[in-house]
């Protein structure tokens, strides 16, 4: 037992020296980039769409159930395209 | 300056908790340090139901919204200063070993605190409802039941209106402050382990989880399920310390915390029907304050036909029991999600058997066998549907698991806090 909680914690220590390098090596990137530019990052094209002057007209087709179709409440809200 | 509004939100919040706390007499065995978690954990429940009842029938008037949480703070402070003065006094002393583990402790919380600043929300539950519904409250300016016609969910309320009530604060939404929440989850579920366990080895191997870091700060701050695993442990908490003290008030609190957990999650009244059950089978009392919570709610969402759910129609498929088995089994070797916690965890469950809590083992056990009966009447397969939840379902029970695990193991010195006399402070009377 002893021995599970000695390698779990050896592990843990190794994750978090593994976390702060990444930091450094991938993250730091993110420290420059405005909001918008995070969530073009993080959602790609779905993003761009919803983030449209025209995207209600433009894109008619939203699937019930889509990362879009929720976009569209969360951030259009209370201007959402009626599906 | 919209970090800072959230946090003074935040702490808004706990001190709401702390007086309600003092002003009933809660956890008098209990020292500030202790009472933190309680503090916020109630606090935020109340807060979503105060905010739940003024809002279902009428739009809120922000300011005026505060009156009464600062009402009761300012009666606290008059009323029961000394009180608080006599449990600011009893403070918690590290020895130079211990520094070690606090120095690893505070960087883990430093990482996931990053974290959290860093991003926007990405959590797809956060987006499809958690944050989505705190967003469109606030813009409709009361409880508007719309929105779960408009996305066909039931979900209940508390992380919502807490949303709802930071965004007040803030004046305008946020999808990246409002994380902050989460973080707070995180850290007070990191500091009432501590609290209950006086292990800082064990509360950096709670903290430094992966999946814990991501639900507290990383990818997944938005989803509840850490919260509502707090609140688990939260309620656990307060039922180990009435079984101690045998006080009708902490079962009282212990009854509004099962309510708010009812809240959290449609899954909370499992667990308050489990923990009915074992207060019934431990002291042969009832105490049914939980339910006036919850009907209240349920009776809300009955008028308004919010009806949807993704078991309307259940039929019981028990073929699909091996797999479903299989598949929960399965994430109990996901290392890179919760490393070696389930080992761990099996071992004290075969080597220390007798020793276990059993009370913690029924908890979850009761929790696994009812996610095991919704994946068997689910109608989507257990192949898709599984997979998709279950690390976020262990999350649920898991500090209750790491808790059993301590239990077997208290005698790794480590990580034992000391008061000043050198006495163990397990055995202060102020720490339960």
């Amino acid at each position: 037992m002893k021995k599970i909680l000695i390698l779990w914690f050896v592990l843990s220590v190794a994750r978090l020296g593994y976390n702060y390098l990444k930091i450094y090596t991938e993250e730091r990137n993110w420290l420059t980039l405005t909001d918008y530019q995070k969530k073009v990052e993080m959602f790609g094209d779905d993003y761009l769409n919803i983030s449209r002057p025209d995207f209600c007209t433009s894109h008619p087709k939203i699937q019930p159930g889509s990362r879009l179709y929720y976009f569209n409440y969360y951030y259009l809200y209370p201007n959402y395209c009626r599906v | 300056m919209s970090e800072l509004i959230v946090i003074f939100s935040l702490c808004l919040i706990t001190l709401f908790g702390f007086s309600i706390i003092y002003l009933f007499g809660f956890l008098e065995d209990h020292n500030a340090l202790a009472k933190i978690p309680y503090a916020f954990g109630l606090g935020s429940g109340l807060i979503a139901v105060y905010m739940f009842e003024l809002g279902r029938s009428a739009p809120w008037h922000y300011p005026s919204l505060l009156l009464l949480p600062f009402f009761l703070i300012l009666l606290t402070l008059i009323l029961k200063h000394k009180k608080i003065q006599a449990d600011l006094k009893n403070n918690i002393y590290f020895t130079k070993r211990n520094y070690f583990l606090l120095a690893l402790i505070i960087l883990q919380v430093v990482y996931t605190g990053f974290e959290v600043w860093l991003r926007p929300l990405y959590a797809w539950d956060g987006w499809a409802s958690w944050l989505l519904k705190a967003k469109t409250f606030y813009l409709s300016g009361y409880f508007n039941p719309d929105i779960f016609h408009l996305i066909k969910d039931n979900y209940p309320y508390v992380i919502n209106l807490v949303g709802t009530f930071i965004y007040y604060t803030l004046g305008h939404t946020d999808d990246r402050t409002v994380l902050l929440f989460f973080y707070l989850v995180y850290l007070m579920l990191g500091l009432h382990f501590f609290n209950r366990t006086k292990s800082l080895f064990f509360t950096f191997l709670l903290l430094s989880l992966q999946n814990v870091v991501r639900h507290g700060g990383r990818f997944e701050a938005g989803y509840a399920d850490l919260t509502f695993g707090f609140y688990i442990f939260l309620c656990y908490s307060l039922f180990q310390n009435y079984l101690k003290t045998q006080r009708f008030k902490n079962l009282l609190l212990l009854s509004v915390f099962m309510g708010i957990t009812a809240l959290v999650k449609e899954e909370g009244w499992v667990l308050a029907v489990i923990l009915e059950l074992l207060i019934f089978y431990r002291t042969r009392h009832l105490v049914l304050l939980w339910l006036i919570l919850f009907m209240d709610w349920r009776i809300y969402k009955y008028f308004n036909h919010i009806t949807y759910s993704l078991y309307q129609n259940p039929i019981f498929q028990l073929g699909r029991l091996p797999e479903t088995i299989l598949l929960i089994c399965k994430e109990f070797f996901n290392f890179k999600n919760w490393n070696l916690v389930w080992p761990a965890f099996f071992a004290a469950l075969f080597l220390f058997w007798k020793k276990l809590n059993k009370d913690a083992l029924f908890i979850i056990a009761g929790q696994l066998t009812a996610y095991i009966i919704v994946f068997l009447i689910s109608p989507k397969p257990p192949g898709v549907h599984i997979p998709n939840v279950i690390d976020r379902l262990f999350l649920h029970f898991l500090p209750l698991a790491i808790y059993m695990v301590w239990a077997v193991n208290t005698d790794i010195e480590i990580g034992a806090a000391t008061n000043p006399d050198k006495k163990n402070v397990l055995s202060s009377p102020k720490y339960l």
